[in-house]
Parts: C-alpha cells; structure tokens; sequence
C-alpha cells in the first residue's frame, strides 16, 4: 500500500472513532437543555435525576471528546501538512473559530457540573445553554472547513449551509436514539409499570421525529445543490454512467468493466425528479471524468445501505410515538422497548456511513478540484512509523469510555434510588 | 504582527504549563493518598479547560506557520507522538479512576496518572524548545493573515472564559 492510503487509513480511523465521541458530546448537552427546561417549569424532580446521568454522561465523553480531537489536530498536521498549506489562507479562521468554541464548551461544563444544586433552577439551566453554543459552534467551524474541501469556490457556500445543517441535525438526532435506547433498554430489563420512562421515551422520540423532519428536508436539499456543486459525487452515489435528462434512480447494481451501469432496481426519471424537481433536468454523469478522476463507486452501496437504515429509524420512532398514544395506560410495550434498545445505535450508524460518502466521495481530491489527496501529504516519511498504535490505543479508550458510562450509570442509579 | 502572533501563541501556553504544573504537583499528592481530595476534586473538572489553552496555541501555531509545517513536522514529531500516547493514558486512567468506586490498587493507578501528567508536561515542552530553536534556525516567518480573529477572538474568549474559572474557584479553593 502506498503512504499516503496509510495515511487515510489511519486518518479515518481517528476519525471514526472520534465522531462517535464528539456526536453525544453534541447531542448530549442539547436534549439536557431541554429537559432541563421543562424540568424547570414542571418542577420534576424526576427529570433532573435523569438530567444528572445525562450529565455524567457528557462530561465522560467530553473528556474522551478533548482526548481524541487533540489528537485529530496533531495527526493533521503531522499527516497533512500539504493541506494545512494549502486550506489556511481560505479557512484557517475557522480552525482557530473552533479552538474557541471548544473553549467555552469546556469551560461551561466545569460550571455547571459544579454549580449543580448551588443556583436558582433558572441560572443553572442558563448555565448550560453555552455548553450547547460551544459543541455546536466547534462542530458548525469544522464542518465549514469540510465544506470548503467540498466546494472551495468559496469560503462560505450554499454547501456550507447544507453541510452544517444536515450533519449537526443527525448528531443531536443520533443522540436522542442513545437515550431513547438506554430507556428502552431499562423499561426492557426492569418491566417497570412507572409511568416516567415511558413518558420519557415518548417525548424524547417527538424530538427526535421533528429532528427525522428536518433531515429529510435538509438531506433533499443537500442532494440538490450536491447536483450543482459537486456532480461527480452525486454521480457516483447513484452510478449514474451518461449524463441525461430523464435520468434514472438506481437502487443496488453496480458500473461493468466498459464503465456503464447495471442491475439493480431503476427508477425511471426519478434522478432527475429528485435533483432539480422535473424530469427534463440534465443530471451529470460519470461519463463527464476521466475514470482516474470518478469518486470511489463503494458510495453507491454505502448510501443504499444507508437510506435502508434511514428507513428502519423512521418506521421505528414513528413507530413508538403512534402505539404510546393509541395505548390507553400510555405504556411502551416490552416488545418495542426491546427494539428502541437494540436500534440505539442505528443514528451512529447513519452519520458513519453519511461521512464516508462525504469523504469517499470527494476522492480523488483532498480539495475538490484543487489539491490531489496523493499531494495533500506530508513528504515526511517517518509520519507513518507510530501510526499502527493509535487505532490500538482508540480501542484501549473506546472500552474506558464505555467502562466510565457503565459505572458511572450504575453509581447514579444507587445514588438516585432508581427502581426502574 | 510577527510578535504580537508570538504573544498569542506563547501566553496561553504559559498558561497551560502553570496550571499544568499545579495539576501535576496534585496529581504527584493524590499518588501519596491513593485518591483526590480538596482542590483536586475540582481540578479534574477544570483540567479539560486547561487543555483548551494548549489546543487554542497549537491549532493558532499550525494554521500560521502552515507554509513551514514540512520542515516543523520533522522536528516536532517525536514530542508530539509522545504527548499523544500521554492524554490518551491519562483519558484512560481518568476515566477507570473516576468511575470505579472498588479500585484495587490506588497508589498503582494514580502513580500511572501522574506518570502521564509527567511526560505531557516533558513533551510540550520539548516540542516548545525544539519549535523555538528551529525557527530562529531555519528563519521561519509565519501568516499573520488571520491575526484579526486570533486577537479578537482571545480577548473575548478569555474573558467569557474567566467566569466560571471565577465561580468555581471562588467556592472551592
């Protein structure tokens, strides 16, 4: 393999693992400022118990968040020095954006970690909007750099707001699944008849279908602006060999050896449909690049698999809202509790696969249009010598992340008397 | 501009090895007792905004010194390497530490801790003397192109950031 797919590899699995983190550490701080707010006009003393295991949670994957970001910023410039170049007159503000944003995040949270059960419920809550500000002020200034890798005709694009919209929205959106599941998962085990964590799951999957809303619009929008900004990748997601009007939608199937599409289930003038609202409209295809130049094809199938699984999650919170209000107790049934606990981790799941697409799809280019990835790395030869301990020790914290959630749930349980 | 770069490079990283060092002087404590206690309960909540300092100088140092990164990375990867191994020690050790209630072998772990606390320090500021050195050695000159939102950016930040540093200290020391 030559360095510089060692150097992806070892950049994506950094990346894989650091998202999973820095998703709760997003979403997390989010869905607490609104129960926090509506434990506050309730007075539910309930709700702030879950609020502080929400709580520890956080911090847990903020430290971990810290732990794997900083090393994310040191294997850049160590990898991809190139890059660094190449992208800092157009987006290094938005780096450092990040570095405050990350400031106050951290800040905020050592407050309101310690001024709980020391303010007014309504400055405490006050608290712990800037948490919210800085994660998802860090995740909007780093995104926009993606965006810029994306579509670099300029600092701040239509692409940038698609960008950061659909992906911050899939973050809290995953986040609420995690605690939908674990209540799944808890009304699962303990069979409870108490009627809170039903309740629980019952408006958090509401948030979490407007959150489904949301996405559905974002991601059509996205997709339509990916037709006029980056063709190529919407080629590649959708194995669209000829450039057409009419242009079919393809669900599986895969390109032949003489570069034209095959198999799979077609859609008649659906793409086109789909990318500019009417058949007549000319979708670009793959036949527009030289084939050195076509996204990785793997995208086709990782976005069918995808929107498979966008799929499952629909059908599963609308699911839950649907058969909580037509049940007369106002109970979550114990085979659906089950099913939310076992599909916590589809929203992950969905932002992996989104971000692969991203990345896959934008290859062979680190800069659309403007900087090779093969250019893009460093000419430092020793860069990759360490590089095969890190996945090693993001194991070694992925199961310290997950040992810290697991203690720290139980302590909480014992400390707030939690029956169910 | 060059200097006023520096200065906005340099401050927070003096910042950072100062409380750095006091965390570390905890930490070296808490090896004695097996366990935090007084302040030092506190500072593991505050030490993730410590190590913001150290993110804001680094990311500031790569974006304006991105044209030198070739000849920086050279040098600048073994300190790096380690700091690396370093934080993820500690995230680890930090994060058995503070949720387990039945550790076998405090003295053991918080050793570890302090361990890392030890060669983070050591690492930046290797990595520090060695960027030093080869700037003046090699005549780098950095970008101040973005010197505007670096310096707005650190005046608001750090102030918005004094409060609760103020609030929790205040209660606590």
């Amino acid at each position: 393999m030559h360095d510089v797919n060692y150097g992806r590899a070892l950049m994506g699995d950094s990346l894989g693992f650091h998202i999973l983190f820095v998703t709760l550490s997003i979403g997390l701080p989010f869905i607490i400022n609104v129960l926090e707010y509506i434990a506050w006009k309730r007075d539910s003393k309930r709700l702030y118990g879950v609020i502080h295991l929400l709580t520890d949670w956080m911090t847990v994957l903020v430290v971990t968040g810290v732990i794997s970001g900083t090393i994310i910023a040191m294997q850049f410039s160590i990898l991809w020095g190139p890059f660094v170049a190449a992208s800092r007159p157009f987006v290094g503000k938005f780096f450092m954006l990040e570095g405050y944003m990350f400031m106050i995040e951290a800040a905020f949270l050592a407050w309101y970690r310690l001024s709980a059960g020391k303010m007014s419920p309504g400055r405490h809550w006050l608290v712990g909007i800037p948490i919210t500000i800085g994660a998802v002020g860090s995740a909007v200034f780093i995104t926009a750099v993606n965006a810029w890798m994306n579509n670099p005709s300029a600092t701040i694009t239509s692409t940038t707001f698609f960008e950061i919209s659909h992906s911050v929205s899939s973050y809290l959106f995953a986040s609420v699944m995690i605690v939908v599941g674990w209540l799944g998962w808890r009304i699962w085990r303990s069979k409870t008849t108490n009627v809170f964590p039903h309740w629980l799951v019952y408006r958090l999957s509401t948030l979490g279908l407007m959150l489904l809303v949301a996405l559905a619009v974002l991601g059509h929008q996205s997709a339509q602006n990916l037709a006029k900004t980056q063709p190529l990748k919407l080629a590649g997601i959708e194995i669209l060999d000829k450039t057409q009007a009419n242009a079919p939608l393809r669900i599986g199937g895969s390109i032949n050896e003489s570069g034209e599409a095959d198999g799979g289930v077609v859609v008649p003038g659906a793409l086109s449909v789909l990318a500019g609202n009417t058949p007549n409209y000319e979708v670009t295809g793959l036949d527009s690049a030289p084939k050195d130049k076509w996204p990785m094809l793997i995208i086709h199938t990782l976005f069918d698999v995808k929107m498979a699984l966008v799929g499952a999650v629909s059908a599963i919170i609308l699911g839950t809202i649907v058969i909580y209000k037509r049940n007369k107790r106002h109970r979550i049934p114990g085979w659906l509790a089950k099913v939310l606990a076992l599909s916590c981790w589809l929203g992950l799941a969905l932002i992996e696969l989104g971000w692969m697409i991203t990345e896959f799809g934008r290859q062979p280019w680190a800069i659309y249009g403007k900087l090779l990835t093969k250019d893009a790395f460093t000419t430092n030869n020793s860069a990759l010598s360490i590089g095969y301990a890190f996945p090693i020790m993001y194991v070694a914290l992925f199961i310290a992340t997950g040992f810290a959630l697991v203690m720290t749930t139980k302590a909480w349980r014992k400390r707030e008397k939690i029956t169910w | 501009m060059v200097a006023l770069l520096h200065a906005m490079i340099l401050i927070p990283i003096v910042a950072w090895v100062v409380a750095f060092g006091y965390e570390t002087w905890l930490a070296l404590g808490e090896s004695k007792t097996g366990g935090p206690s007084g302040i030092s309960v506190y500072t593991h909540a505050s030490w993730e905004i410590t190590h913001t300092l150290l993110v804001y100088a680094f990311t500031v140092f790569i974006i304006s010194y991105a044209d030198a990164l070739t000849v920086l990375d050279t040098v600048l990867f073994l300190p790096l390497c380690v700091f690396m191994v370093s934080i993820m020690l500690r995230g680890c050790v930090l994060l058995y530490l503070s949720a387990s209630d039945n550790i076998k072998h405090p003295v053991a772990w918080q050793n570890l801790l302090s361990i890392s606390y030890i060669l983070s320090l050591i690492s930046v500021l290797t990595g520090l003397v060695f960027t030093i050195i080869s700037i003046r050695f090699y005549n780098l000159t950095p970008s101040v192109d973005n010197i505007a939102v670096v310096a707005v950016g650190f005046v608001l930040t750090a102030g918005l950031c004094s409060l609760p540093f103020w609030a929790v200290y205040r209660k606590n020391s």
